[in-house]
């Protein structure tokens, strides 16, 4: 690995975060974006915590670094980083293929994804009656 | 939570259908109530902060053409619901026409994202939006896919329906 790119330390940002059994739901209030991390997302979200850099996050996950490299690179495009990663080892890393070609077979079920969606607006949907409006409802 | 939805319940389990205007939703409520499901909604599934669906039975909206007639779910021979419900299945879809149905499982944070586009304030709370959706997914079937004919989908959901 070069300097730059051990020296490149991830930081998550601060969202709203669910945690469901193999993945992680967060939400960006200032984007209004949701997000939905999967299982080798989320680990290597939850890392990036800004006192680790890839090679270590690999070493806490037992995984490729090239897995967590492409997994930043996710979680970047996502928004869900504080940090950017620097445009001279963005392109870093394996690309799908080549990481499947390495890994074997199993890898389509490891490498990491990240689906995002734009939460839309009240009034881009229809609302309820005005005395049905929205209210929490408690049972 | 108003989840903008058709919404169902067969054997005392809910079924969900979030979806924009236009998507089919009444198209598809309407051929379950024809089964014998009973009705909860056309436009809006109700969750409470268990994640339980709630009846907003308002009359059917059925277009055809260009007209929308108000049709009550009696005249599908169909009962409201009036208890909470279990969710126990959530189909996230749009017609189609001429297209078999082939669902693909979803995964819980993708059914969650594809009700969280459907559900008012979320923006506004997306706390209680979260929590309730995660709630209302756990241990439900979420399936995904667009699909044709509203009956065939309609049957296929039921014979696949665990009791």
């Amino acid at each position: 690995m070069t300097d730059e790119l051990q020296a490149f330390v991830p930081v998550r940002k601060d969202l709203l975060m669910r945690e469901l059994k193999d993945e992680v739901i967060l939400y960006d209030k200032t984007m209004k974006r949701a997000h939905c991390l999967n299982d080798t997302a989320a680990a290597v979200w939850r890392l990036c915590d800004g006192r680790r850099n890839v090679r270590e996050i690999a070493r806490v996950l037992e995984k490729d670094e090239e897995l967590v490299w492409m997994a930043l690179q996710e979680l970047e495009i996502s928004g869900v980083l504080n940090r950017e990663i620097p445009i001279t080892i963005r392109s870093y890393g394996l690309s799908r293929r080549e990481l499947v070609r390495k890994i074997g077979v199993g890898a389509a079920v490891v490498l990491p994804m990240v689906s995002s969606i734009l939460v839309p607006t009240a009034s881009a949907a229809p609302s309820p009656p005005a005395k049905q409006s929205p209210r929490r409802i408690r049972r | 939570m108003f989840v903008h939805a058709g919404a169902v319940s067969w054997k005392d389990q809910a079924i969900v259908i979030p979806g924009e205007s236009h998507s089919g939703k009444t198209t598809l409520v309407q051929a379950f109530l024809e089964l014998g499901a009973t009705y909860y909604s056309d436009e809006f599934a109700v969750l409470d902060s268990d994640g339980q669906l709630h009846p907003f039975p308002r009359a059917l909206r059925v277009r055809s053409n260009l007209a929308a007639k108000k049709i009550p779910a009696a005249e599908f021979g169909a009962a409201t619901g009036v208890a909470p419900a279990q969710v126990r299945l959530v189909i996230l879809t749009r017609h189609v026409p001429g297209l078999c149905w082939r669902p693909k499982a979803l995964s819980q944070g993708e059914g969650i994202l594809g009700m969280i586009q459907n559900t008012l304030s979320a923006r506004r709370y997306p706390e209680l939006a979260l929590s309730t959706l995660q709630r209302a997914t756990e241990g439900a079937h979420l399936l995904g896919g667009a699909r044709g004919e509203a009956k065939d989908t309609a049957r296929w959901a039921v014979q696949h329906l665990n009791p």
